[in-house]
């Protein structure tokens, strides 16, 4: 009956049969046996790294805590086991995943389309898995009310400008308060406004405003500039006046000692010989000065012209030198 | 007498018990569910876990969803109370607290969505009504409104929709408003004209405070030259004070000398090539000039 080419797992077919005729009881046991022992075995699982493995037992959610490793668990119509990334950093962009555009109005009756990219985690596991349909979604949702609030109450050019960062500071605390009152099983992150732009059509008009802006200050500028420079040309006039001032006093002073030197020095002659002296002065002066002049000599008889015109001196030194 | 085979016992054992295990149910811990017995829908509402049941056909079992669950209404146009018009944009966060009205009037989740998009139409027009658009927008944050606004609307829905479809509303929000399309050409017009006019002012500034500039630059200079100036004549008349000075010290050591030679300089001013001199033939001068002596 058997060949020599019958392999090993016919003959142990062949040998279950015969057993199974022989010992019917036995081989029930051992069927039994080898079945709980698969299902049992189907009950281990293994949670990864960086996940959190939660079991659901007869669909209540009874562990949310499990850690990375390998559990046990019951068979599947009892036990069922779900796992989450539950330290992964979630990403949202409100413009293309909430809306295609995100426009809103600002406190001034102005237009403007911005875009918000939000990082949230799971803080909740419990509530993340089981109080809400879409925590995603309803994250977006209190996001786009919390900016639109904000926004509402800014003009235009605070949320083009200085007010970005205010936004994004009062949207993370905005949003996270209403994501509280809800029992959210996510928590944000943070909220960055990555893009804030007027629309398209008045994209130009607002350019022009930046043009004009930095042209007041290039104005400004070069005149704080000029003004600059023409102060320390200022400054250095000033300075030269002073020293010409300088100078001039200094002048004045030297001549003054070179004045008085050479008349200490004339009068220390004049002390040895006085009358000498001074006829002499007077002589070289009466020499040169007199070359200059026509002299009309006059006859004393005739007396015909007053002299006072030589001056009072003139005579008064003629009483004197006469003496 | 035997009717049936061991085979079709096996059989017929083995449908019977598929059919006795229809009498266990299952609720996951996302839900709710009530059974209906013979279609009628029975008071107990089952919390998550494994619940006995009679067997199919006679109870069924009707699932709900008890999270929390989110309908968006759509931007629809609004008028505030100062006839302004306002495309609102909404959503409002729910959950089903009463399974049997639930069943009774909105049966499932779509018709629960075409309720909410009625009842918060209606809601959000009469609240909405009730505020001026500047209770919306408004450059001072603390007059926009829209927290209070927000809480009137869930407050209006709320009633109708518990008592009438078994809906807890949680939260209602206003997520977004725009000016509704018509009106957009003209408020883009607007927003031009207002950066013409900012962008206008810049350039006036700019004019403005350049010339300040110039002006202030100017008034210091002079004043820097005055003052110099001012300080220059100090210098010099504190000069011509220490020559005066140092020429009386000199002076006072003969006085009349000093009024001598003084005198001799004078000549050199007062005679030039157009002076006569007139002098007497007697006169000491002309003495002297002759015989070279006094």
């Amino acid at each position: 009956m058997s060949e020599p080419a019958a392999s090993v797992d016919v003959r142990l077919i062949q040998t279950a049969v015969r057993f199974w005729r022989r010992r019917r009881k036995t081989a029930l046991l051992v069927m039994l046996a080898a079945l709980a022992v698969i299902v049992l075995l189907s009950g281990i699982f293994t949670v990864p790294t960086n996940m959190t493995g939660a079991v659901f037992t007869f669909g209540n959610l009874t562990r949310d805590d499990i850690a990375p490793g390998i559990h046990f668990k019951l068979p599947p119509p009892i036990q069922r086991v779900v796992k989450t990334n539950t330290s992964e950093m979630r990403r949202m962009n409100l413009a293309g995943e909430w809306r295609e555009v995100v426009s809103m109005v600002t406190g001034d009756e102005n237009i403007i389309e911005l875009d918000i990219a939000l990082q949230y985690k799971i803080s909740d596991y419990n509530h993340f898995l089981i109080g809400a349909e879409d925590w995603s979604k309803i994250t977006a949702e209190v996001i786009s009310a919390a900016v639109t609030e904000l926004v509402a109450g800014m003009n235009v050019d605070e949320v083009l400008t200085t007010g970005k960062s205010e936004i994004q500071v009062n949207l993370r605390t905005l949003a996270q308060r209403t994501l509280d009152r809800y029992q959210a099983g996510v928590s944000i992150v943070s909220t960055t406004l990555v893009a804030v732009r007027p629309p398209s059509e008045a994209a130009a008009s607002f350019r022009r405003v930046a043009d004009a802006k930095s042209e007041k200050s290039k104005k400004i500028n070069i005149a704080e500039g000029r003004g600059t420079s023409e102060m320390s040309r200022a400054r250095g006039r000033a300075e030269q006046i002073l020293r010409e001032a300088e100078s001039q006093a200094d002048e004045r002073v030297k001549k003054a000692s070179g004045d008085a030197e050479r008349y200490l020095a004339i009068l220390k002659e004049y002390r040895q010989a006085r009358q000498v002296t001074r006829t002499d002065l007077y002589m070289k002066k009466m020499e040169t000065v007199i070359n200059r002049a026509r002299i009309v000599l006059l006859d004393p008889g005739q007396n015909a012209i007053d002299l006072t015109l030589f001056g009072a001196t003139g005579a008064k030194q003629n009483n004197q030198s006469g003496n | 007498m035997k009717i049936f085979g061991k085979f079709t016992l096996t059989v017929i054992g083995l449908v019977v018990l598929f059919w006795l295990s229809t009498s266990i149910f299952m609720v996951q811990a996302t839900e709710s569910a009530i059974l209906t017995r013979f279609a009628s829908p029975q008071a107990q509402v089952y919390q998550p876990g494994a619940h006995l049941k009679f067997p199919w056909p006679i109870d069924k079992v009707i699932r709900f969803d008890r999270r929390l669950l989110v309908f968006n209404h759509e931007p629809t146009e609004f008028l505030t109370q100062d006839k302004k018009n306002l495309l609102v944009d909404s959503f409002a966060v729910w959950k089903i607290a009463d399974e049997h009205k639930f069943l009774a009037t909105v049966r499932n989740r779509s018709g629960a969505d075409a309720r909410l998009l009625d009842i918060l139409t209606a809601a959000t027009g009469e609240v909405v009504g009730k505020y001026p658009l500047s209770n919306f927008i408004n450059i001072e944050a603390e007059n926009v409104k829209l927290n209070e606004i927000n809480g009137k609307i869930t407050e209006a829905v709320a009633r109708p929709a518990r008592e009438d479809y078994g809906v807890e509303i949680v939260d209602v929000r206003i997520n977004a408003f725009n000016f509704p399309a018509q009106n957009r050409a003209s408020v883009i017009k607007r927003m031009q004209a207002e950066r013409d006019r900012i962008a206008t002012r810049y350039r006036s500034e700019g004019d403005e405070e350049a010339l300040k500039i110039e002006a202030g630059t100017d008034l210091e200079k002079r004043k820097i030259i005055a003052e110099a100036k001012r300080k220059a004549e100090t210098i010099r008349g504190r000069g011509e004070a220490e020559a005066i000075k140092i020429y009386g010290a000199a002076y006072a050591a003969d006085p009349d000398f000093y009024r001598f030679l003084r005198k001799l300089e004078a000549y050199d001013k007062i005679i030039d090539p157009n002076t006569t001199i007139f002098l007497r033939s007697d006169s000491d001068l002309w003495r002297m000039i002759e015989r070279g002596s006094p």
